[in-house]
């Protein structure tokens, strides 16, 4: 894998002073499309990407170390701190999050869109208002289900789940990268930003600055001015410039974004609503044989107790199998000879804790994720556990692990029907996310809101935000569909109101 | 134009007159005083543990003001305690620091800013809490004198035949009984207050009503919390609760000087020195807070070199702690402002055509491979040995797979951020000494048995913060052990094992 860097796409025509019409900060899910729509529409438009660009081969791992080092911000060594530590990672290269994402794609569903309006006022966002841009990305993106047998996992799961008589679904994927040159039939790679609405972006006129990480936004009173950015350059020397702006949107994901905000003194329902789905994992051992590391992703999602519960298939290769099982590593470790008849599954919840987003005031730029899982998490999770296990049981599972320190085996019904009643023992609990979300929530309520129902930031006129971090709380599905949609829909929003 | 001078004039003669008042104070105070009484009496002051319990319940009543705050804006803005308790906190020290009691619309600035508020809304929550710990101080001083009157009838009689006293009892009470009355009509009809105020301005200032009707609306939205009776109830005790507080500072330091820590005593001077303090005087109180400390004091017959030591020691305890924390308050909202303005002044404009025609000739050619992991320590080494089950590797790959298990374990400690890094080494350091404390020979020259003995101890035992350590641990080295492909290969069942 290849990295190229700094300033790829030809000489800019910007030159200082002149403020550039639209600084994009962040090149993921919402920043890309904001890009591809400004710059379609003749505004001048730079990106600043904190990443590099990245050429991976076909067939490249995801979940490797060699992913962690040049796929995922500080390697992946982000952690949500709390009473409980969840384990986070985030995407940090050029085409942010969706470099490392699995494509699992989802629309937003009615009843949050409800919410969201009833809770935080947010305006112009239903269904219908929602399905042209949905229909544009999922075009875009080629967004299908596979026309492929189910892999042995997710097969195992639909039987357990039609034992139970549940409801689940296969879930659309983002579909394969187109063929290039050096590779003809791509196997692995999906469309990411950086393999769809980047090139476009680019073909359409965006430029775009890599290694370049926004520090700061310039303001005057009620105007950003600009963006103060940091380049690091190829010989490990850094330089700090100042790139004057009209319009600012900053989409640097789910942490990054308050946490410039914050630093850059806007603070108005910033970083205060910091929202995950909190992930807790389980290995199942059944009879046959599985081979999970042949389909690493299984597609099944049980979707009867959704969006509050989700459950379904999990990433499997070997290294996340011992992962899963190093809470009880003791009684598991002989597992691991086991592992073609393993295979792991997830139980995600819709997160009604209370996070908080903060950047460190003292010398270095690291940002703070705190989360406190709430009661009901705790008990989502709890009942969420029981049932995946019953249904994996059902399946035809003769053990299942989870990954929770000190818990026992669970070889029968019964043993899982306990969770039902009772809360897991949050101490021992390992969780993990990649699902997070709201620390700049956007509606009309501006008791509880960082930006509009379109994400103009209240109080700013030219500050837009156009990622994850303003959804209003968590989906409680997969969230990439959700910010691509509500990104193109704002800023189109935007290039209406210009003159 | 000629508003801001007047404005200016208007300060400088309210500054001027607070100086004479503290001057007329400080007079006052000092006049016939036995000096060297007074110094001694400081000197000899027993403030251990009294200064202490002072400050503690002074700073207590600080954090239940903030509680306070918090119920007052929770019908429009989220407000977390910690930032409520440094508005109020904020308000107070700029009431220490500057002349002419600027410090409620400091408060009511950082309030806005903080919550979104709009400025008149703010400015009312923060003149409703003064309006209330009016009324209860008066309260309060009526208690103390009736309890007093019961018990020790001269010394209040004293008090009450003081030739300043009675006026101005009786207009502190008018005063606040007239905003009480004021604030129960906005409560209880706001409806009617506005109708009435916005008919008569039509009639006398009609130029003005748009803007008067806008700020009555506001400021009756700002005392929205009060027509909630729970909340009402709320903020009412917690306003007993606040003076309570402040009584403690007033009655703990009492016994410093061996006086009777009487409660009604220390209910009446701060009662009567708060109201003392509406008077206008210098920044800090200086004067008036002494001379209204020391008379109730003297009304109570203690001696005035006493009663003065007395007054300074409460004023240092009232001024010190407050202002230090407002002054933090102040660097931290400052420091925005000022890291901004560093780095601009260090930031370069972004290159014109030419610098950037230059940047991408040296930065767009090279192809870079991510960084290699540098060498690991031989601690780190040992301790991936100990971790990582090399039994299922051959003998011949085994060093090499540790080495870089031990490398990416090293990469990974090394991108946490810097908190977080310094406590996984400091506690590295300790799992070390320990294991010397334990075997009396360092870690890296233990077998490799008894080393994975030790940190299974650590990894399972009772202690929460080792076992986050070793998880820490295990699991990144767990990732890149078992992602190697030696070991992929090696795993026994491995489809990889037996092609
Ligand atoms: C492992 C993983 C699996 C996931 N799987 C799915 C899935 O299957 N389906 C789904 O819908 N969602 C999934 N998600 C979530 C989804 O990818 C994200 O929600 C989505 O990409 C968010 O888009 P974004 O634009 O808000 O942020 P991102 O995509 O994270 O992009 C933010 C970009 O901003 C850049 N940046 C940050 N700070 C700065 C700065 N200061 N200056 C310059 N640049 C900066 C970052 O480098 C990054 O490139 C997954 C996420 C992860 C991490």
């Amino acid at each position: 894998m290849l990295c190229r860097s700094a300033w790829e796409s030809g000489v800019t025509k910007v030159t200082s002073p002149r403020p550039i019409q639209a600084v994009v900060i962040g090149s993921g899910a919402g920043g890309a499309v904001t890009a591809l729509e400004l710059a379609r529409a003749g505004v001048e438009t730079l990106i600043l990407e904190e990443g590099t660009r990245v050429e991976l081969p076909d067939g490249f791992d995801k979940g490797s170390p060699e992913a962690m080092k040049l796929l995922y911000r500080r390697r992946g060594m982000t952690p949500i701190l709390g009473r409980v530590p969840i384990g986070y990672v985030e995407g940090a290269s050029f085409g942010g999050s969706t470099e490392i994402n699995s494509g699992f794609w989802h629309r937003t569903p009615p009843e949050v869109l409800l919410r969201w309006h009833a809770q935080y006022g947010l305006s112009d966002a239903d269904v219908g208002e929602l399905a042209p841009h949905f229909d544009w990305a999922e075009s875009t993106l080629g967004v299908s289900r596979s026309n492929e047998p189910l892999p042995e996992n997710s097969r195992l799961l639909a039987k357990g789940v039609e034992s139970m008589g549940w409801s689940s679904m296969e879930v659309p994927r983002v579909g394969p990268a187109e063929p290039t040159e050096q590779i003809p039939a791509p196997r692995t790679l999906r469309k990411a930003m950086s393999r769809s609405v980047l090139p476009a972006a680019e073909r359409a006129g965006a430029k775009v600055l890599t290694r370049c990480r926004a520090k700061m936004l310039i303001r005057e009173r009620r105007r950003i001015t600009g963006v103060l950015a940091e380049i690091r350059n190829t010989d490990g020397t850094r330089q700090l410039v100042r790139v004057p702006a009209d319009h600012v949107f900053v989409c640097a994901g789910a942490t990054e974004t308050p946490a410039l905000l914050r630093r850059s003194g806007i603070r108005h329902r910033v970083g205060d609503t910091f929202r995950c789905h909190p992930m807790l994992k389980v290995t199942a051992r059944f009879p046959g044989i599985v081979d999970s590391t042949e389909s690493a992703l299984p597609l099944l999602q049980i979707k009867e107790f959704w969006p509050e519960i989700t459950m379904g298939g999990a990433f499997f290769t070997l290294g996340h199998l011992a992962l899963m099982l190093a809470d009880n590593w003791g009684e598991n470790e002989v597992r691991m000879q086991e592992h073609r008849h393993l295979a792991a599954y997830y139980v995600a919840v819709r997160g009604t804790g209370e996070g908080t987003i903060r950047s460190s005031l003292a010398g270095e730029d690291t940002t703070a994720i705190r989360y406190q899982l709430s009661e009901q998490d705790v008990r989502n999770l709890s009942q969420g556990l029981a049932r995946l296990a019953m249904v994996l049981l059902a399946a035809g599972a003769e053990e299942v692990y989870p990954a929770i320190r000190g818990l026992p085996v669970i070889r029968r019904e019964v043993e899982a029907a306990r969770w039902l009643d009772h809360l897991l023992p949050r101490r021992a609990l390992s969780l993990t996310t990649v699902h997070a979300f709201s620390a700049c929530p956007m509606g009309e309520r501006r008791d509880r809101c960082a930006a509009d129902s379109f994400g103009n930031v209240h109080h700013y006129e030219n500050l837009h935000i156009h990622d994850v971090s303003g959804l209003p709380d968590s989906p409680g599905v997969n969230p990439q569909g959700t910010v691509m949609a509500f990104a193109r829909r704002n800023t189109l929003h935007f290039l209406a109101k210009q003159p | 134009m000629a508003r801001g001078p007047a404005r200016g004039w208007r300060k400088f003669l309210l500054t001027l007159l607070g100086l004479a008042a503290s001057v007329f104070f400080v007079q006052l105070s000092i006049r016939d005083l036995d000096w060297e009484r007074t110094r001694s009496g400081l000197a000899n002051a027993d403030l251990t543990p009294w200064l202490g319990w002072a400050i503690a319940c002074y700073l207590t009543g600080h954090v239940l003001r903030g509680v306070r705050t918090r119920v007052l804006v929770s019908r429009h803005a989220q407000l977390s305690t910690w930032d409520a308790t440094n508005v109020v906190v904020l308000g107070y020290a700029v009431n220490n620091l500057l002349p002419a009691r600027p410090g409620e619309f400091a408060r009511a600035g950082m309030l806005t800013r903080l919550s979104g508020l709009s400025w008149a809304q703010s400015l009312t929550v923060t003149l409703l809490e003064r309006l209330l710990d009016g009324i209860v101080m008066v309260l309060f001083l009526i208690v103390a004198v009736t309890a007093l009157q019961q018990t020790e009838g001269s010394a209040t009689s004293d008090l009450l035949s003081a030739e300043w006293a009675r006026p101005a009892i009786l207009l502190a009470t008018a005063l606040f009984s007239a905003g009480l009355i004021g604030l129960l009509a906005l409560v209880v009809f706001p409806g009617l207050v506005i109708q009435l105020v916005s008919r008569a301005i039509s009639w006398f200032i009609p130029r003005s009503y748009a803007a008067v009707v806008g700020m009555l609306t506001s400021i009756s939205s700002g005392v929205a919390a009060l027509r909630r009776p729970r909340q009402a109830l709320d903020v009412v005790a917690l306003t007993v609760l606040v003076w309570t507080m402040e009584a403690g500072l007033y009655c703990f330091l009492l016994p410093a000087f061996g006086l009777e820590a009487n409660w009604w005593h220390g209910l009446l001077a701060m009662s009567l020195t708060n109201l003392g303090l509406l008077l206008p005087s210098s920044p800090g109180f200086i004067g008036a807070f002494h001379y209204f400390c020391m008379q109730s004091l003297v009304f109570l017959g203690v001696r005035d070199s006493v009663a003065l030591g007395y007054a300074t020691l409460v004023h240092l305890a009232f001024y010190f702690p407050i202002t230090l924390w407002g002054v933090a308050i102040l660097i931290r909202y400052g420091l925005d402002v000022l890291s901004t303005r560093r780095l601009e002044q260090r930031a370069q404009a972004l290159p014109s055509d030419q610098g950037l025609a230059q940047r991408l000739e040296i930065l767009g050619s090279p192809m870079v491979r991510s960084d290699p992991d540098p060498k690991a320590s031989k601690f780190l080494h040992c301790l991936a040995e100990a971790v990582v089950p090399i039994r299922l590797l051959p003998e011949d790959q085994q060093v090499e797979v540790v080495a870089s298990t031990a490398r990416f374990v090293g990469g990974q400690i090394a991108c946490l951020s810097f908190r977080q890094r310094c406590l996984v080494k400091l506690a590295l350091t300790g799992f070390r000494v320990s294991c010397w404390l334990r075997t009396l020979r360092p870690f890296t020259s233990l077998e490799r048995t008894q080393r994975e003995r030790l940190v299974t101890r650590w990894a399972e035992g009772s202690f929460p913060q080792a076992r986050q350590l070793m998880r820490l641990v295990r699991s990144t080295a767990f990732l890149a052990f078992f992602e190697h492909p030696a070991c992929s290969a090696a795993l026994p069942g491995n489809p990889e094992s037996q092609r």
